[in-house]
């Protein structure tokens, strides 16, 4: 019988092989942390996201065995838990988000060097855009977030956060309103 | 431009997570994954241990020795980029290999090799360990690679026959190629009894990593075994795996139907760190006088950490 490269094994076999072969979940890892932490470091810095992955990846191991394996693909299920475990630092996330909007100036680590002179050009729009994320509901922050940041569907969204996909369709509905009233005045917003 | 796109644009040049954070929370995950051994095996009612050739412990003449989970820091720093694939790895051992120390043992003498060892399984009979406990385990192999002795409780030595009975002189005869010395195990592997459970390329794994455990081999030979593993089908890359003594290493890795096996080198001179062992599926045995016995997947077989390895003179004898 020849051997398996876990290469070759999709999320939902490598985590159902993990259950009775630990080991195997490290390549859960090795496929999707990057992601998870770029997600996390956009709301919340990239310190805070270097813990946020580490607990998201400790958190599912943990659960591995209550692991849904119809779902091939487990990128909506470690969101999930990387999205319960940003909830916590919710006020940190919206304070850097209004210190942007107030001051121009992004207090999460700053971007390349050779994009400084777009940025300037862009202030505006992205300080007023950063406070209108600052006051979304945190449900529809991470809806909206998910979709935009982490690129999931509706259905992956869903499934995230564990809620209908109709939901994720109202709540996305709402956040979008919300930055095109506050971007409203002397913007370049279409809707 | 619409409302979505602008979010998108938002904080798009944030910095990836380096390696070194990346490397961390990997380490963080693996120390959890170890500390839990896997499903425990269902035993039948008690029976006296049978002992099996390899993982025959000397009795009383053991320590035991309870380590604590904290990570130890490899010797040495590791190598810069990481590896990519098997061939990367054999071949960068190779290398390191070939800059080795040459050991010049006479043929009467001994390999005095002590290890730390999980410790067997309550219950396990002979094949399953106990994750969260260790023992010193010292054995003596004879430089012709045919032999092994233990200490008896009673201070006697046990000396008999070993696997696969092959030597240093032997496997560096010329030529010294990846072909010859694969050859020359498989050859030495037709004499042993066979054990159902393994196939033949498993077998032929375990006894490269048995060889570069028990022995000192010279560079050739090393570094021809080196570029032979990834050779063998199905054998792949582990990182990060760590030895009985917590010591992290990179590993060649091979599972069969029946169990994975690590040979795990200190990833920065690739020099042999230990072994790892796990029952990917259920397995019942029947060994001769006992069982059945009942090995469930997740089982651990083997956890070893070697500490030592010298040429004395006699076996029994200490450095």
């Amino acid at each position: 019988m020849s051997a398996v490269e876990a290469t070759d094994l999709d999320d939902a076999e490598l985590i159902s092989r993990s259950r009775d072969d630990p080991e195997q979940f490290a390549e859960l890892f090795d496929r999707h942390a990057r992601q998870i932490h770029r997600y996390a470091a956009r709301r919340l810095g990239t310190q805070a996201a270097d813990d946020i992955v580490a607990e998201t990846f400790l958190t599912a191991f943990r659960r591995r065995d209550s692991y849904d394996p119809a779902h091939k693909l487990a990128r909506p299920w470690l969101y999930g838990i990387a999205t319960t475990l940003i909830a916590r630092h919710r006020r940190d996330e919206e304070r850097f988000l209004r210190a942007l909007e107030r001051t121009g100036i992004d207090p999460l680590p700053a971007p390349m060097a050779d994009e400084v002179v777009e940025r300037v050009a862009a202030q505006g729009q992205e300080r007023r855009l950063a406070g209108a994320l600052a006051r979304l509901s945190k449900k529809e922050r991470d809806v909206l977030l998910l979709i935009a940041w982490a690129d999931l569907s509706y259905e992956e969204a869903a499934q995230a956060l564990g809620i209908p996909v109709g939901t994720v369709r109202s709540r996305l509905h709402r956040a979008r309103r919300t930055i095109r009233t506050t971007m409203g005045e002397g913007s370049r917003w279409t809707s | 431009m619409d409302e979505l796109t602008a979010v998108r644009r938002l904080r798009e040049h944030i910095p990836a997570m380096t390696p070194e954070a990346e490397e961390a929370a990997r380490t963080r995950l693996l120390a959890a994954v170890r500390d839990k051994p896997g499903l425990a095996a269902a035993w039948d009612k008690p029976r006296p241990a049978r002992p099996r050739l390899r993982w025959r412990l000397a009795v009383a003449a053991a320590l035991a020795v309870l380590v604590g989970t904290g990570i130890v820091v490899t010797r040495g720093r590791p190598d810069i980029a990481p590896v990519a694939g098997v061939r990367e790895l054999g071949e960068r051992a190779a290398r390191a290999a070939e800059r080795g120390p040459s050991p010049i043992a006479h043929p009467d003498q001994w390999y005095y090799v002590k290890e730390l060892q999980a410790s067997p399984a309550r219950g396990g009979y002979g094949y399953a360990r106990d994750l969260h406990r260790r023992e010193i385990f010292e054995q003596w192999i004879s430089v012709d690679g045919k032999r092994v002795a233990w200490e008896q409780g009673s201070g006697g030595l046990l000396i008999q026959g070993t696997h696969p009975g092959i030597g240093a002189a032997e496997l560096a005869r010329e030529p010294v190629t990846p072909e010859t010395v694969l050859d020359r195990i498989r050859q030495a592997l037709a004499d042993v009894p066979e054990q159902a459970e393994f196939s033949e390329d498993q077998r032929l794994f375990q006894a490269i990593y048995q060889l570069m455990g028990e022995q000192m081999l010279p560079p050739e030979v090393r570094s021809a075994l080196f570029r032979a593993l990834p050779t063998i089908p199905g054998v792949t890359v582990t990182h990060d795996v760590p030895d009985a003594d917590g010591r992290r290493g990179i590993a060649f890795s091979r599972a069969d139907g029946w169990a994975r096996y690590d040979l795990i080198l200190d990833p920065s001179d690739y020099s042999f760190l230990g072994t790892y062992g796990v029952a990917v599926s259920d397995r019942t045995f029947h060994p001769v006088n006992v069982g059945p016995v009942h090995v469930k997947a997740g089982t651990p077989l083997t956890w070893s950490a070697r500490l030592d390895i010298q040429i004395v003179d006699k076996a029994g004898e200490r450095p």
